[in-house]
């Protein structure tokens, strides 16, 4: 069976790309894959010489897997999984930012607030036209989830975590919808913490709490700052690590700053795996913090505790939820979460062997559980399924209304007027199939 | 599953609802609220860029009739058509003296009418540009307040924005952290049934 997998590849700066590349070559086992990437060219060359690559245009395959995230890389991706139906690999439940990139930042506003009016009603409409004036804020884009029409037109989805799932898999009933565990990627021999500390030059002693990856406002930095800062004023030993590329928007610095954190926080900007792994391997207690969470699955979190690292994650997010209690340490995201990150922070920086133990069983649970190989038989059996059942899927699709003609539109709008008079699942398109008709 | 995850969780969830019972420190609001936005506002208005006058007229040039208004300044030829000039004009003199007074006052009147339209136009034009430049003034006092206004607006509104969010942010994060609350104390719930459960059971087994 062909399988046409759509989703960028490294060197994009998606953190989905990276996933996808280590799953690419296994999946390769299964079936006949070829990755479809804007620019097959610009393809990091390793990965190039492994798997078959192609441009949209040219692909075509018995199944197409499209890789969604909520980034504008992912933007061909989407537009393809519009226009296509196949099996839907939503990463996060949210795809308002993605959405946006596509509509408004593409001229074309109307289309964003029919959608979002679709999929919340006229609230939703309301609620759009604010953040298509750029008075969104922070947090309604993050509430006013968008995602449903893109799923309502693919044959099935797959999602990392139970969240994701639990919301599309309602969204699409009765198609399938597949939870499938973040895989674990580790090299043969991943450096131990004496081994990477004396690579990167970081001193022996010091208790180092490592924030991975891109630092963004939706990762907790600033709350991290403030609580490392606090703890250095007990623990002079303390040092903050920010593993990864910083948003320019953050005002970081000033943070540290007023944190008296400038001169000792170690910042080695975007890295490369192998030294993103040697900063996780180098670490004391690794932070996975997320606020809003769209129930995304972080890799960087699967690795720290597939190196046996104690994590404190954010409570309620899938990178607590997903991992049995005593694999990551939990903190609130509410008004008290400077508070309870000092006092996690505390517990797992004491000379007791908590840390050590969380490490162990966290560890041997995401070697286990997450194995890459176990992941993605289960990825390929789900997706050998789907296939066989691709007529009769195919029948349940809803075409994107915004996508076609004068039936989509007229849908469109009879399907959010019912859904404020609570009304779900109406045969709107038998109903108005002959107005639609007379219309022509 | 070993006892050991299980007491490890334990101690985890001990350590975490440690600091619940903590009181929420009081923090100031300008360490919530980010400082307020520089507002981009439309530039200042540009004044209109007017067209160069058109060329004005040449005023009328009084040379020629300044000069030849005085019939006596005529002079007569020479010969026989000369004494016929000088005796024709001795026979008409006083209506040459007449054309010649009413030619000077002519001469003069024009004079004065031209002097007197410069005048006039020097005095319209100083007042309509009075008028424009008081009207043009007042327009960019308005045009001044508008973008203060506009200033003001923007700002007001981005800061309003941040003050929700702010709202909605504190609003979500505490519905995350009540639901995984809640999540969590059902999980130790069902725990907590099962070890009553085993407990039943063995106890009921060492009865029978």
């Amino acid at each position: 069976m062909r399988l046409a997998v759509w989703s960028p590849l490294p060197p994009s700066t998606s953190g989905i790309a990276d996933y996808v590349a280590e799953g690419l070559p296994v999946l390769a086992r299964s079936f006949q894959v070829v990755g479809v990437v804007p620019d097959p060219a610009a393809v990091d060359r390793e990965l190039a010489s492994r798997v078959a690559l192609c441009t949209p245009a040219e692909a075509t395959a018995d199944l197409h897997v499209y890789h969604l995230g909520n980034s504008p890389p992912h933007g061909y991706v989407y537009r393809a999984a519009l226009a296509r139906p196949g099996v839907v690999f939503l990463h996060e439940s949210n795809l308002h930012h993605l959405v946006l990139s596509q509509t408004v930042e593409a001229g074309d506003v109307s289309a964003y607030v029919r959608l979002s009016r679709q999929e919340h009603g006229e609230e939703g409409g309301f609620v759009a036209r604010q953040i298509a004036r750029g008075l969104g804020g922070e947090m309604l884009p993050a509430i006013y989830t968008l995602g449903e029409t893109v799923l309502r037109a693919n044959l099935a989805m797959v999602g990392l975590t139970r969240q994701v799932c639990g919301w599309a898999g309602s969204v699409m009933a009765p198609r399938p919808a597949y939870h499938l565990r973040h895989h674990l990627w580790l090299p043969p021999h991943p450096p131990s913490l004496t081994e990477a500390r004396r690579r990167l030059g970081l001193a022996e002693e010091a208790l180092l709490v490592t924030l991975p990856g891109l630092a963004t406002a939706h990762k907790g930095v600033e709350v991290a700052i403030r609580a490392v800062a606090r703890l250095r004023r007990e623990r002079p030993e303390v040092q903050l690590v920010l593993a990864g590329g910083e948003d320019p928007h953050l005002p970081i610095d000033a943070w540290l700053e007023a944190g008296g954190l400038r001169s000792s926080c170690v910042r080695p900007g975007r890295l490369s795996m192998e030294g993103f792994l040697a900063y996780i391997a180098a670490s004391d207690v690794v932070l996975a913090l997320r606020f809003p969470s769209y129930g995304e699955m972080s890799g960087a979190l699967v690795r720290t505790l597939g190196l046996g690292k104690a994590a404190i994650v954010t409570a309620g997010t899938a990178g607590c939820e997903e991992f049995p209690a005593g694999c990551v340490f939990p903190v609130t995201p509410g008004a008290r979460e400077e508070e309870a990150l000092l006092e996690a922070l505390r517990a797992l920086g004491c000379g007791g062997s908590l840390r050590q133990r969380m490490g162990a069983a966290a560890s041997a649970w995401v070697r286990r559980e997450h194995a890459i190989e176990a992941c993605t038989r289960g990825l390929a059996g789900f997706l050998g399924e789907v296939a066989g059942r691709a007529e009769s899927l195919m029948r349940q699709v809803e075409p994107a209304e915004d996508a076609f003609g004068l039936m989509e539109y007229l849908v469109g709008e009879a399907r959010w007027h019912a859904r404020d008079l609570g009304l779900r699942a109406l045969p709107l398109r038998a109903w108005l199939g002959d107005l639609a008709g007379e219309q022509r | 599953m070993s006892d050991e995850p299980e007491s490890l969780a334990e101690e985890v969830e001990r350590l975490r609802t440690a600091a619940a019972g903590e009181p929420v420190p009081a923090r100031d609001a300008a360490d919530l609220l980010p400082s307020p936005p520089r507002p981009t506002v439309s530039p200042t208005p540009e004044a209109p860029v007017t067209e160069p006058a058109a060329a004005v007229p040449a005023r009328p040039d009084g040379t020629a009739i300044n000069e030849s208004w005085d019939l006596a300044a005529v002079g007569a030829a020479g010969g026989l058509s000369g004494r016929l000039q000088r005796w024709i004009r001795k026979l008409m003199g006083p209506l040459v003296e007449a054309q010649t007074g009413f030619n000077a006052r002519q001469v003069q009147f024009d004079n004065r009418m031209l002097e007197y339209l410069d005048a006039r136009f020097d005095a319209t034009h100083r007042h309509y540009d009075q008028v424009l430049g008081l009207y043009g003034r007042h327009l960019q006092d308005a045009d001044r307040r508008h973008v203060l206004l506009e200033k003001e607006i923007v700002a007001h509104v981005h800061d309003l924005v941040k003050r929700i969010d702010l709202v909605l942010a504190h609003g979500e994060r505490t519905r995350v952290d009540l639901e995984s609350s809640l999540r969590m104390v059902r999980a130790r719930l069902e725990q907590m049934e099962e070890r009553l459960a085993r407990v039943t059971s063995s106890d009921a087994g060492r009865d029978g």
